[in-house]
């Protein structure tokens, strides 16, 4: 009985890890959309995110049934509470890939618009930095790395400027001048915020990585 | 309260240094904690750890084993009560015990209760005295109208309700329970978890349970006793309860109420 408890728990350990490797996939999916102006591709993520909702409510569900015929404490009560609130922030994070997702769809289903180099340059730097804290999260839980899910706060940290450079560059080549350049610029906007989005939750899932391996609640405050 | 004679201290029991010998065998080893009072304690650990021994060195029920030598201090309300001059018997009426299975004598329910008031000379009025006792071990209700009945009609969660209220009759101040509700069944087992809850209200309770779920439910601190490599018992970790069950300290602890160990 105890075995198969702990194989359990390992069990689930592998459907968040599964679940993470989807929504990071989703995740790149869903910026290549939109670098290259792909409606096929963005399709394709809003079709996907099925998958991870299912997965959420299935890790959710066995969560409930561990604790009601088991009742783990310690770290495998850590374990089972974290995965709790970790399968939410990637469950989020699917849902932005899929707002990522519909941005391509409206601006590129009917032309190509071309982005400024500039602008570009700045939004694939910032998906790169934010796919590689969501990856980072993911590692920091399946290897257990809790030197690895500290590092993710100060990786976030660089999105901010990011961000206020990409609003410089846009009001500096904004010149207001057609309808199509407002809705890009907007819709750009929003694209940095969701990237933005995706870092902050991936930061929230390292600090859940860092509760299980540590049981020291600190890591869950935002002052810390 | 009968001890309020003593000076007033937070910690009603000091355990210090202890050690229990049975013949050349090392039963507890070392071991030193202090249990607060008013307060729920729980003892856990695999079986012959020495959480059971432990237990028994409070009102000196150790004393009864042949072969049986002790080191160390306990103190009660600062007095040590392994000191030469200390009677036994004594100890038993500040330090109250209830028993894995229900034990109650073959009398009525009423002489139960009465039953140690009577051999301490109460002076008092039984009749309330017993009263009072049945209704805090939250049994009164059910046997008011059958005071004269023997014990042993009583169900075995009834009959462990009873032994708590004999045990609290002479108003002791601290009760050892040692797996209170192994014989019980579900039902039974949350009536006497309830009623510890209200108990500590009056007194100090050390529990001594092999079920880590009752003792999590229940307790307010955590002892966690193991075997060292001879076999002798030892403390590894003392706590409170929700630190105990969501981070401990020490990995002997997590891993035996985990289940990856024992």
């Amino acid at each position: 009985m105890i075995d198969t408890f702990h194989e359990k728990l390992e069990e689930l350990k592998k459907d968040v890890i599964d679940m993470g490797n989807l929504v990071s996939n989703n995740v790149e999916d869903a910026i290549n959309s939109i670098l290259t102006g792909n409606p096929e591709l963005a399709r394709k993520v809003i079709k996907d995110d099925d998958k991870i909702d299912d997965y959420n409510a299935m890790i959710e569900e066995k969560c409930m049934y561990i604790l009601a015929l088991y009742q783990p404490v310690a770290r495998d009560l850590r374990l089972i509470q974290s995965i709790n609130i970790i399968v939410i922030y990637l469950e989020r994070i699917g849902d932005i890939s899929v707002n990522i997702a519909k941005l391509t769809i409206r601006l590129y289903e009917k032309d190509k618009k071309q982005l400024d180099k500039d602008i570009l340059e700045i939004i694939i730097e910032m998906s790169n930095i934010v796919r590689s804290i969501l990856d980072k999260a993911l590692k920091a839980f399946s290897k257990e790395d809790s030197r690895l899910a500290l590092k993710l706060d100060q990786m976030d940290s660089s999105i901010t400027d990011l961000q206020k450079a990409l609003y410089q560059k846009m009001y500096k080549t904004s010149v207001y001048h057609s309808e199509d350049y407002i809705k890009l610029v907007t819709n750009i906007s929003l694209l940095s915020r969701y990237l933005e989005r995706i870092g902050d939750n991936s930061v929230n899932i390292g600090d859940r990585v860092l509760y299980y391996l540590t049981g020291d609640f600190r890591h869950i405050h935002s002052d810390v | 309260m009968q001890n309020s004679n003593y000076l007033y201290n937070s910690n009603i029991l000091e355990v210090k240094n202890l050690n229990v010998w049975y013949r050349a065998f090392q039963a507890l080893k070392e071991i030193s904690l202090s249990i607060p009072r008013h307060h729920v304690i729980a003892c856990i650990g695999p079986s012959g750890c020495g959480k059971s021994t432990f237990l028994r060195c409070f009102n000196r029920m150790n004393d009864l084993i042949p072969g049986t030598r002790i080191s160390g201090q306990v103190l009660l309300d600062g007095q040590d009560i392994y000191n030469s001059g200390v009677d036994p018997t004594e100890i038993r009426t500040h330090i109250g015990m209830v028993f894995q299975k229900p034990n109650p004598f073959p009398k009525s329910i009423f002489d139960n209760v009465a039953f140690g008031l009577r051999i301490n000379g109460f002076k008092g009025n039984i009749k309330e005295a017993v009263e009072s006792s049945l209704r805090r071990a939250a049994l009164w209700d059910e046997v008011k109208d059958r005071l004269n009945k023997s014990a042993l009609t009583l169900s075995g969660g009834q009959q462990q309700r009873l032994c708590i209220a004999r045990a609290i009759a002479i108003q002791p101040a601290v009760i050892l329970m040692d797996e209170p509700c192994s014989a019980l069944d579900p039902v039974a087992t949350l009536k006497i978890e309830d009623l510890i809850a209200i108990l500590k209200e009056e007194y100090t309770i050390v529990i001594v349970t092999h079920n880590i779920q009752q003792a999590a439910r229940v307790s307010d601190y955590t002892a966690f006793f193991t075997m060292a490599d001879d076999r002798s018992g030892i403390l590894v970790e003392f706590g409170k309860t929700n630190e105990i069950f969501s981070n401990p300290k020490d990995k002997r602890t997590e891993d035996y109420i985990t289940g990856r160990f024992g």
